[in-house]
């Protein structure tokens, strides 16, 4: 059995990767197998002079082989585990029993940091096997309970701690998860805008996708970075999850079970935001999973972007495929655009006249629609204070994050017990079968949604829209059965309903 | 006549003209010189109009017109809105579509085509009162405040008389397609430009003045300075019309021109169902709200609606907040309201996040 054993990425799992070495005599010469890309063809070299800074001289023909070998390896962190192999080989090192490495070699001998540490040892504690893994990485991988891991700073180091002659430093169990972040921004700091209050407090319950609009500066954004903070904080599970896909791209981390909050700009290419690239990344909507993803200047983004993200939407994962297989990325997030009502921003401002032609605005309307818009359930314009306003609204302290939060994971409890017998979780997720047999409406609520849908032209995905965020708000109440109370507030929020244009 | 209207330029005058210099219409459709030396046709206008005869387009025209069921009126017939006789500049030939012009007084109802959604709304909420008292609403067909009395007028009922810029057969703007197909229905398209006309800058101001001699009053509801309905206006005031306007907030450009027209001299219009009363003759008599899109009787307001009512009513365009806070409601109440009473069509919203009320203007 094969001792040395190294990682490589594939998605956000980490897949182990056996370096097997084999030495011969001959004129020097290093040639790694097993669809190395072009990082770990370099490796040769790093390994070589990293070797060298021990007085250690690597002679004659060296295979390395990198089984299985039909999966492509990618990245510098299986630098160590070669470097380890070919001591192995030429008996410098003794590995006693099967052990992962990870780690980019400098020429110097130092192990650098790398990404993937979270997936990696998540093999590891699933397998058992020890783990070596770069100083720079050991914060990340402290978060992982119940797993045998070692930082490494140096080759000589790692060296002297498998010849028995000095231990390096085990990885501690690290921090405990930060229970209840600050909320940044809290809703209280938010001064008026009720009504996006109220969506934001509803998306949150039942998981509904919202779409503000408003002129700039009405506080667009701050609103949808205070939705995160209002979202049930992080489950243990939901944290690894988290943590997996920032280890995988490399971002720095930390352990909160704050929810994470993505922007993404209406230039950024699609491979950035659904993940791909030459070298498989995970792309924003990963990094937002089981959090807020957050699309300023909805009408700007290209078509084809807004396309790629509705599967995402339904799935909560998201597929790359590439020539040698697909990959899986998580991708369940919470949907929040925003756009202006008119190209310059001001329609219907009190103040700021607007400029632009109706035809303009007409095309700019038109824009408005497709894939994306029929996954979006909550519809509310942000006013842009008028400074009198903003005075007015001075001396008024809002309901807080938390107190918002308690609601929604009243509800969201309400919900899971409701439907978790159906296989959903939130109202958000109800199919139209689901939603027309199990949502109860009492016969005046009935009656009033006839009404109603007949005078605004309701189609019927509006109907089921409003019938779902009608389902979230009498579960924020505590209500069983749907009446007109819960009909009327969530008729508020319909597709439309509240743009100046629509009259 | 058709003829002669299709070169542009001539109108009614002509036929006194032709009268007092004895020219017969024989020898002018023949093309002969010297009659038409003898009604001044020169230069351009006479050479389009003997191509115009030799190609025999008269005929055509006319086979045209009786395939997409439009009349052409002449100067002098019956059917010849008299009004139009009001004109210094009668045009010769009408090209009407539709059921025919309504009977009675007319009112104007004209506007910037980049209005407020507070000049739309007047406009509309005018027009169908104006319906609802059996008077018919004469506009342009164009966007924005045109747009908003044409459809009030229909969805009360109402004929309305839609004078277009273009040839009886083009829709102009596009998007006002369904809506002309609807003014057809009851009402009429008046226009005077031969068939084929595209849209050209210079036909809306000549259209202007038939709208100010199809009416008997002419209200002007959101206009900035230099503006067609400013023009049309001055034309209603120079054919002798009664020339009102709705007052717009001193500050915004848009109502520039309107204001203005009032403290030229044009009445003030400040109470809709005065001013229909007012338009049908029948000043001083209660006028019972038109039954649109209201509150099915079935079900009357509740205290909280309402309660939101009279404060957008007191105020003008609120947020949620205002609305809240005014009204000591939640947030959730008041969008509760909000979404009841816009899906009635009672409040509209005015701006992003603004609400205004539809019922404290038109009762």
């Amino acid at each position: 059995m094969n001792v040395v054993n190294g990682v490589t990425l594939r998605g956000i799992e980490a897949l182990k990767v056996e370096v097997e070495v084999e030495m011969t005599g001959g004129l020097f010469a290093i040639s790694v197998v097993g669809l190395p890309d072009a990082t770990v063809k370099e490796a040769r070299e790093r390994v070589r002079a990293a070797l060298r800074s021990l007085g250690l001289s690597v002679r004659g023909r060296v295979a390395v082989n990198l089984a299985p070998a039909d999966i492509p390896k990618e990245g510098a962190l299986i630098d160590l585990p070669i470097a380890i192999g070919i001591a192995h080989a030429m008996g410098e090192v003794r590995v006693s029993r099967p052990t992962i490495f990870m780690g980019e070699l400098a020429l110097d001998g130092r192990v650098r940091r790398v990404r993937g540490a979270v997936p990696a040892a998540l093999l590891a504690r699933k397998l058992g096997f020890p783990l070596f893994i770069p100083e720079g990485n050991a914060r990340e991988v402290s978060l992982v309970k119940g797993v045998t891991a070692w930082k490494v700073g140096h080759i000589r180091d790692l060296f002297a701690h498998l010849q028995g002659f000095s231990q390096l430093e085990p990885i501690a169990p690290g921090e405990e998860a930060e229970e209840n972040p600050e909320p940044d921004p809290d809703l209280s700091d938010i001064k008026g805008q009720a009504a996006a209050k109220r969506a934001l407090e509803i998306a949150a319950a039942g998981h509904h996708n919202v779409l503000m609009t408003g002129s700039p500066g009405s506080g667009k954004t701050l609103l949808a970075r205070a939705l995160k903070d209002i979202l049930p904080p992080l489950s243990d599970e939901e944290m690894m999850e988290v943590l997996l896909v920032r280890s995988t791209v490399g971002l720095p981390l930390h352990s909160s079970r704050r929810r994470p909050f993505r922007a993404i700009h209406h230039t950024s290419s699609t491979i950035s935001v659904c993940g791909g690239g030459t070298n498989l990344r995970p792309g924003e909507i990963s990094l937002a999973h089981r959090g807020v993803l957050f699309l300023d200047e909805f009408t700007e983004f290209r078509r084809d972007l807004l396309e790629s993200l509705r599967q995402p939407l339904e799935d909560g994962f998201i597929s790359v495929s590439r020539a040698s297989g697909s990959v899986t990325y998580p991708a369940r997030v919470l949907l929040v655009a925003a756009c202006n009502p008119c190209p310059c921003g001001f329609l219907g401002d009190p103040q700021e006249p607007c400029r632009c032609s109706p035809l303009a605005v007409e095309r700019y309307r038109r824009k408005m629609s497709g894939p994306i818009l029929d996954r979006i359930d909550l519809h509310v314009t942000v006013p842009r204070l008028t400074p009198d306003e903003l005075v007015q609204f001075e001396g008024q302290v809002g309901e807080n994050s938390a107190d918002v939060r308690q609601r929604v994971l009243r509800a969201r409890e309400v919900q899971w017990r409701r439907w978790g017998p159906l296989g959903f979780q939130c109202n958000a997720e109800l199919p139209e079968r689901a939603l027309r047999r199990q949502v109860k409406i009492d016969a005046e609520g009935r009656r009033f949604l006839k009404d109603v849908a007949g005078r605004v032209r309701l189609s019927g995905r509006g109907i089921s829209r409003v019938l779902k965020v009608a389902r979230t708000i009498a579960d924020l109440a505590g209500d069983e059965g749907l009446t007109t109370v819960h009909l009327a507030e969530a008729l508020a929020f319909r597709e439309g309903g509240d743009l100046p244009w629509n009259r | 006549m058709l003829l002669l209207n299709a070169t542009g330029g001539f109108d009614a005058s002509v036929l006194e003209a032709a009268a007092d210099r004895g020219v017969s219409w024989e020898d002018v459709i023949a093309g002969s010189d010297s009659a038409l030396d003898a009604l001044g046709v020169k230069g351009a206008p006479r050479e389009a109009l003997l191509g115009l005869i030799s190609s025999g387009w008269c005929d055509r025209e006319v086979d045209r017109c009786e395939k997409k069921g439009i009349e052409i009126i002449f100067f002098g017939e019956a059917r010849y809105p008299p009004m139009l006789g009001d004109l210094r500049d009668p045009p010769l030939v009408l090209y009407a579509r539709g059921k025919g012009l309504p009977p009675g007084d007319a009112v104007a109802v004209v506007g910037t085509r980049k209005c407020t959604s507070y000049g739309s709304g007047c406009a509309y909420d005018l027009a169908s009162m104006l319906a609802g008292a059996a008077v018919a609403v004469v506009s342009g067909g164009a966007r924005g405040i045109d747009g908003a009395a044409h459809r009030g007028s229909i969805d009360s009922g109402g004929r309305t008389v839609a004078v277009i810029g273009t040839g009886a057969d083009i829709f102009y703007p596009v998007q006002h397609a369904s809506l002309f197909g609807e003014i057809m229905e009851e009402g009429v398209l008046l226009g005077e430009f031969p068939l084929g006309t595209p849209p050209r800058p210079w036909q809306f101001p000549r259209r202007n003045r038939l709208i100010a001699g199809l009416c008997s009053r002419c209200v002007v509801v959101e206009a900035p300075q230099k503006s067609g309905a400013v023009l049309t206006a001055r034309l209603a005031l120079e054919t002798g019309r009664e020339v009102w306007a709705v007052p717009g907030r001193i500050t915004d450009a848009v109502c520039r021109g309107s204001n203005a027209l009032i403290s030229d001299g044009a009445m003030p219009l400040v109470d809709l169902g005065e001013f229909a009363a007012l338009a049908s003759g029948r000043q001083g008599e209660l006028f019972p709200p038109i039954p649109r899109q209201g509150v099915p009787a079935n079900s009357p307001l509740t205290p909280e609606e309402a309660e939101v009512l009279r404060i957008l009513g007191d105020h003008g365009d609120m947020t949620v907040d205002n609305i809240a806070t005014e009204g000591k409601m939640s947030a959730a109440a008041v969008l509760r309201v909000l979404g009841v009473l816009s899906a009635y069509g009672l409040v509209v919203p005015s701006g992003p996040g603004r609400w205004g009320s539809r019922a404290a203007r038109g009762a």
